[in-house]
């Protein structure tokens, strides 16, 4: 890894992740006001208003009584998909594909650094400031739910919901990383890179709508992830972490592969 | 030292670089010229190590050019054609940057870099988008020769800056020269192959069709000069040496020479009484298109015999209908003698 690279790219793309963190600390915090231990049988009975299937969609199917609970389904059931998508999809093409594209990569590779070397920094980058960001959410829920709810978070479980949040928003940005690394010009990179986790959100809302759609989750890797299936203990959080870090491992290994061997524009 | 063995890269059948074999020895300035396309830019980003070589092997200092690009950047500099930096640095930032990048941490020895910015005059001040695109060339030139490397690959490298600073920058290459570095220099400005290259080689459509040293150049090229006598010279003499020329009036002459029997020339029109003396700008650009237009007049002749062979097929296929063609002809024919007559007959 390049030490003065990784400066750098703190350096360009540091206000980028304040921007996400602010956006999603604020949502997790407004989330984390607005419970009321008493008052969960009213949020119920407002979510009967609306129609099943919209309420199904969103992930709200279900909802937990208790704190934890009831921020896996409002915050990592749905959003959890969104903001961090647009955040991999957005860095993964600043690291790579921009700089290619713009020609100044040519100065990085001309200096006595591998291309391995200079295209895994990028890669750790991406991947440090993700863990960067589900650390302030994980601070800033823990601090909330203190704050206001003291005693009422379940701490154990909350830090599970983040690292399997965690895990799959890399996976995703490897995805994003991946085309970054293979594209030489931006149009492409950000496009492919923003298909395939749009698709994964489109096939995993598809599949909550009815029964008849349920196996196109099979096809989504959101599916592997279920906020609440964690704070139930449906789901074990090592078996997911080790699938998601299985397919951030091999995106990786195929992007610095495709990186490596490629021919870099004039 | 840079070797090229049997270099081939293709874009397409005709575009790329096919069998490339030259070297750049230690101390040579090797001038790569050839017109835009020809694939000289393609041929230096596969030294850098940019873009990887289809067949054959090309070395710096006994490295591959593609699996060892970083060791080999330790000791290169490379001016690329078209500059692109960092654009939201600032430039005394940038040149940190690139100098943390190869390795050196902590103001330790800028002696070299500051003597280079100085000379080349960047304005380190400010943010390099704001910079003037000559000014981001020479910010490129600085950044290439700030950590005193032995090769130095140089790609139109004085394309967009001011006469001075060409000037400038082939002085400072003829200074490297002398401290025994090896530099390729891919140019079009043939003042600056006469002035620092020992060997030039042309490349053509991907190919090398000319690799030769200067002084054997100088030799094939033939010299022209303006010539004004007091009294009319003696013409036999001149031609006795295998000399040319050219009279313009009973004074003035243009003699042609070989680049390398220009003594005999002098000694020739030592016994005259000249008046003036000017040699005509010949530069090595001439030689060059010399080179250029046999194969363009190969290219030509070619396409010649294709159309003539074309014609005569078509006139073959004509003889079969030779009705219709001539009814027509004689209609085309008509028509205008009967426009003719009609204006004689207005002007009456």
């Amino acid at each position: 890894m390049s030490i003065p690279l990784f400066l750098k790219n703190i350096k360009n793309n540091t206000f980028l992740l304040m921007v996400f963190a602010a956006l999603m600390s604020i949502y997790l915090a407004v989330i984390i006001y607005i419970y009321d231990p008493n008052g969960i049988g009213a949020m119920v009975d407002m979510m009967s208003i609306l129609p099943t299937k919209l309420v199904n969609a969103l992930g709200f199917g279900t909802i937990d009584s208790g704190l934890t609970g009831f921020i896996a389904s409002l915050f990592y059931g749905f959003l959890i998909y969104l903001f961090p998508m647009v955040y991999c999809i957005i860095l993964a093409n600043r690291l790579v594909a921009k700089w290619v594209y713009e020609g100044s990569f040519t100065s990085l590779l001309c200096t006595p650094n591998s291309r391995i070397k200079i295209i895994v920094t990028q890669g750790i980058y991406l991947l440090a400031s993700i863990g960067v960001l589900f650390t302030i959410l994980f601070m800033v829920g823990y601090g909330m739910s203190e704050h206001f709810f003291p005693g009422m978070l379940d701490v154990k479980v909350f830090l599970k919901l983040n690292i399997g949040a965690c895990l799959m928003t890399m996976t995703i940005g490897m995805f994003c990383f991946f085309f970054s690394c293979l594209f030489n010009s931006t149009k492409p990179a950000l496009f492919f890179g923003a298909l395939i986790p749009v698709s994964f959100f489109i096939l995993n809302t598809l599949s909550k709508l009815s029964e008849r759609t349920a196996f196109l989750g099979k096809f989504s890797l959101y599916n592997a992830f279920d906020g609440l299936a964690i704070v139930t203990g449906q789901s074990s959080i090592s078996l997911i972490s080790g699938g998601f870090a299985v397919f951030i491992g091999l995106l990786f290994a195929a992007a610095v592969g495709v990186f490596t061997l490629k021919r870099l524009p004039v | 030292m840079i070797e090229l063995k049997d270099v081939t890269l293709k874009y397409s059948s005709t575009r790329g670089i096919f069998n490339l074999n030259f070297n750049v020895e230690k101390g040579e300035v090797f001038g790569y010229v050839g017109p835009d396309d020809a694939g000289k830019t393609t041929t230096i980003r596969m030294l850098m190590g940019l873009i990887r070589a289809g067949r054959g092997s090309a070395t710096i200092d006994g490295l591959n050019c593609f699996s060892r690009a970083s060791a080999i950047q330790k000791n290169t500099g490379y001016v690329p054609e078209d500059v692109a930096l960092f654009e939201n640095m600032r430039v005394k930032e940038y040149l940190n940057f690139i100098t943390q990048m190869r390795g050196i941490f902590g103001q330790k020895n800028t002696r070299l870099r500051d003597m280079l910015l100085e000379r080349f005059e960047v304005e380190t001040r400010g943010k390099i988008e704001n910079m003037s695109s000559a000014m981001k060339k020479r910010l490129s030139i600085v950044t290439a020769l700030m950590h005193d490397p032995q090769t130095l690959v140089l790609d139109e490298p004085t394309s967009g800056l001011d006469p001075l600073m060409q000037s400038r920058f082939l002085d400072l290459i003829l200074e490297e020269k002398r401290r025994g570095k090896t530099v390729l220099l891919s140019t079009h400005k043939f003042e600056e192959v006469e002035r620092t290259c020992d060997r030039v080689g042309v490349l053509r459509e991907g190919r090398l069709v000319e690799n030769k040293d200067i002084v054997s150049l100088r030799a094939e090229e033939t010299k022209a000069y303006l010539v004004k006598f007091a009294a009319p010279p003696n013409l036999e003499q001149i031609k006795k040496y295998g000399f040319g020329y050219q009279q313009f009036s009973q004074s003035d002459y243009e003699i042609f020479s070989p680049g390398d029997r220009i003594d005999v020339l002098m000694k020739v029109l030592s016994h005259e009484k000249v008046l003036v003396f000017n040699s005509k700008n010949q530069s090595l650009e001439e030689i060059f298109q010399q080179h250029y237009r046999k194969e363009i007049d190969h290219i030509e002749i070619k396409e010649e015999l294709k159309n003539i062979r074309k014609n005569d097929e078509k006139a073959k296929k004509s003889e079969k209908k030779p009705r219709m063609m001539t009814q027509k002809a004689k209609k085309n024919n008509i028509l205008p003698e009967q426009e003719e007559t009609v204006r004689e007959v207005k002007k009456a």
